[in-house]
């Protein structure tokens, strides 16, 4: 293929087409702060089985240090986890959870803190991989899907 | 450059705002993403539908006629389709300029011509051909197998829970700080 820009302006699109398309709804980057991770303690108090995404809402209890805060993580996209045999009962509230992720660029916590969710960890041990492959998120060996 | 301005919702890329898929993935032409890349064909009298997982789109096709008006571009184009032989060839025209960025640059002027041909029972060749004079030297083409799955289609509504473009733009606001 022969590509030919008809404008200055085109030409540079064209280079960050690759770019682009982690530009759009799912580039971890323009949400989320790679350099921001979270670790969190709690237990889910809600789960929205919704699209793109969905959210697992998680109480992390206070401690001396801290007052208790409300955290949504970010996980898979429901048809995905689907067509993975997660459906939304497989995490229900009450169930205490371990957390790993990144938390929201903008770092708000009004009114719910926001993160990008990795992996959960479950009280037995086992882990469930719930982000989102090939988005930019950081290469933390958490992703059994990256090579 | 577009994808880099974060003034507002109007701004961002189609597929953050769940107009239509993230890509190309209804395009035309239909190109895989990272998932949702599942197609239910449905064909009635004088029409043949695509819908397509992501984004929830329903590519319409008619059978004959004339394109639509030039001062009309709809999301996804205007198609209109006719049988070669088990060829299913359709030509998309009156591109929306909104989607002319989503993978590769495809101007509204352009057309798309696609191919379907069963080429097994469980197998349907997909062939496409984009030409535009003004942005490219000579046609391009590429072709990949669709290849039946025996599980439903699933919903994708896209914006219900669409905390991205919120959290995108207070990003956004943030760094500004």
């Amino acid at each position: 293929m022969t590509y030919r820009a008809p404008s200055c302006a085109a030409a540079v699109a064209a280079l960050l087409i690759g770019a682009t398309s982690a530009q759009a709804h799912h580039a971890f980057a323009a949400e989320f702060d790679a350099n921001a991770p979270v670790l969190l303690k709690g237990k889910v108090t809600k789960v929205e089985w919704i699209n793109p995404h969905a959210w697992v809402h998680i109480y992390v209890a206070a401690t001396p240090d801290k007052p208790g805060q409300e955290w949504m993580v970010e996980g898979g996209t429901p048809n995905t986890l689907l067509r993975a045999g997660i459906d939304k009962n497989s995490l229900r509230p009450g169930v205490d959870i371990v957390v790993r992720g990144y938390q929201s660029k903008d770092h708000l916590c009004t009114p719910i803190c926001k993160a990008n969710g990795r992996d959960l960890t479950f009280p037995d041990g086992r882990k469930l991989f719930i982000g989102s492959s090939g988005t930019g998120a950081p290469r933390d060996g958490v992703d059994p899907n990256e090579h | 450059m577009r994808s880099l301005n974060f003034d507002g919702p109007e701004i961002r890329m189609p597929g953050e705002r769940c107009i239509v898929g993230f890509g190309s993935t209804s395009g035309p032409p239909m190109l895989n993403v990272l998932y949702n890349n599942n197609y239910q064909i449905v064909q009635a009298p004088g029409y043949v539908t695509i819908l397509v997982e992501m984004n929830h789109d329903a590519r319409i096709i008619r059978l004959g006629g004339k394109h639509l008006p030039e001062n009309m571009t709809p999301w996804m184009g205007d198609a209109i389709g006719h049988w070669e032989g088990n060829t299913l060839a359709v030509e998309t025209t009156n591109l929306n300029p909104g989607q002319s960025l989503n993978r590769f640059y495809i101007p509204p002027t352009a057309k798309v011509t696609e191919r379907f041909t069963r080429v097994a029972p469980d197998q349907i060749l997909y062939q496409f051909e984009v030409e535009d004079a003004s942005a490219y030297k000579q046609p391009w083409r590429a072709e990949m197998p669709l290849r039946a799955t025996a599980g439903p289609i699933y919903e994708y509504a896209c914006h219900e829970g669409n905390y991205a473009l919120g959290n995108v733009l207070s990003g956004a606001r943030a760094e500004e700080k």
